[in-house]
């Protein structure tokens, strides 16, 4: 009970407090929205590749933004010194971990569909072929980044070059789940022709379930250190 | 006779190479008040760290409320720390930062006792006003009502009296005699000595991390350095 009710109060206050600063979900829907932006200038108006290359664009963009999401979400905790009082009175270490994962998971999908609703604007694209499969791509996608993402903000938190430790220790790991996630998605916007789409939910499914498990078992010493 | 609620043997904390902390060996009784005296850099704040089980020492023993140093869970119900730092969130109004605090502790805040904390710390008015509006004063206020929610047997307290007006420094000293009376035992640091000296009941002084005086305050050696 106690960890269910420490799990809301973060997510709770993180949204709060994101819903009042706007300091993240603005940057974040802005600099995906300016990426695919730039990129249609960049890359002409072929339409056969436009489509070819939309998934792992758009998984490229929300990779590199997420990384703003997961650097802030335990650096805001750094001032005025929340980090330390977060970790004395929290009853549970694990359920704030979830709780913070909770929020940047939430700021990732918005940031996706917005961002996926202008990739189909700007490039032209046709609407998918399998939408709960591009749904279901998406969810199990970004919770992955959530998860991994926010275990390594929490280790780099007190590091000297935290901004460029993030994305150097995150990104590699993050590979299998890209490489997933890019073809569930290519699969949803050009229908089931090989019915592959299945495997590549589950093979982020595990994934996602790996480290979920893992990162919820190592976060405790990590916070205490 | 006296409960002893804090034991240390031999306790030592080592940061790169340069101990902060060094072979600290005391005793403190249920309901006494502590002044912790030193020059800066003496190991003041990595003591109340320590003790607060946010620091792991290096080395040496010490029990807290009957409990070793790294049985963490059971320290933190009973001893609450009130840093430099205050911990809390500015986008929040008073009354969601308690709220908050309450909930991840696994503690249901009424109403009622949420009112009785916010008067006693004289911010009943600004509850519902954000922190970041605050001044540092009533920041740490603030902080001071969320240690009290729990009614702590430990308080440690860095520097209690600082970034306080007149007004705030006879509030927390009517505060820390307040729980004095109440059994609670209140270790604090401080360089306000004619603030603290009317307070306590011992004086723990230290030079360099070492333990260089500890007891009443009118028996302070001469040489010893505060």
């Amino acid at each position: 009970m106690n960890f269910l009710r420490c799990f809301f109060a973060v997510f709770y206050k993180d949204l709060l407090s994101e819903l009042r600063q706007k300091e993240i979900l603005n940057t974040l829907l802005f600099f995906g929205v300016l990426i695919v932006f730039l990129f249609s200038f960049a890359l002409g108006t072929d339409p056969g590749l436009l489509k070819k290359i939309s998934p792992g664009l758009l998984w490229l963009v929300i990779l590199f933004s997420s990384v703003l999401a997961l650097d802030r979400s335990f650096q805001a905790e750094l001032e005025e010194g929340c980090l330390d009082h977060l970790v004395l009175y929290a009853s549970s270490q694990r359920a704030l971990f979830l709780g913070k994962t909770a929020t940047n998971f939430c700021a990732i999908l918005i940031v996706q569909v917005v961002t996926a609703f202008a990739m189909m604007i700007l490039f032209d694209l046709p609407a998918p072929d399998d939408f709960p499969l591009l749904a279901a791509a998406f969810l199990l996608g970004d919770l992955g980044i959530a998860v991994l993402g926010t275990f390594y903000a929490a280790l780099t938190i007190k590091t000297r070059a935290r901004q460029a430790m993030l994305p150097l220790l995150l990104f590699p790991m993050l590979i299998p789940l890209l490489l997933s996630a890019v073809y569930a998605t290519q699969t949803a916007m050009e229908g089931s022709l090989t019915n592959s789409g299945g495997s590549w939910l589950s093979l982020l499914a595990i994934y996602d379930l790996i480290f979920l498990t893992a990162c919820t078992l190592a976060i405790e010493p990590l916070l205490e250190t | 006779m006296k409960n002893p609620v804090i034991e240390l043997k031999n306790l030592g904390h080592r940061y790169a190479g340069t101990w902060a902390l060094h072979r600290l060996s005391l005793q403190i009784d249920e309901g006494e008040v502590v002044a912790i005296l030193g020059p800066n850099g003496c190991g003041k704040t990595t003591l109340l760290k320590i003790l607060a089980t946010r620091l792991a020492p290096t080395c040496g023993e010490g029990t807290l409320l009957g409990h070793p140093l790294s049985e963490t869970a059971p320290i933190r119900k009973g001893v609450k720390w009130l840093g430099h730092e205050l911990g809390l969130y500015k986008a929040l109004t008073a009354e969601e930062n308690l709220d908050f605090f309450a909930k991840i502790s696994g503690q249901k805040i009424l109403g009622r006792q949420l009112d009785i904390l916010l008067e006693k710390v004289g911010l009943q008015k600004n509850r519902r006003e954000k922190v970041a509006a605050f001044s540092t004063g009533m920041k740490k206020r603030l902080s001071l009502a969320r240690i009290l929610m729990e009614n702590p047997q430990i308080l440690l307290f860095d520097e209690p009296h600082t970034n306080l007006d007149q007004e705030g420094k006879k509030r927390m000293s009517t505060l820390i005699l307040e729980r004095k009376k109440a059994g609670c035992t209140v270790l604090f640091s401080s360089h306000d000595h004619p603030e603290t000296i009317p307070l306590c009941d011992k004086i723990l002084a230290l030079n360099h991390g070492r333990l260089v005086y500890f007891g009443p305050p009118g028996q302070i050696p001469k040489d010893v350095i505060l």
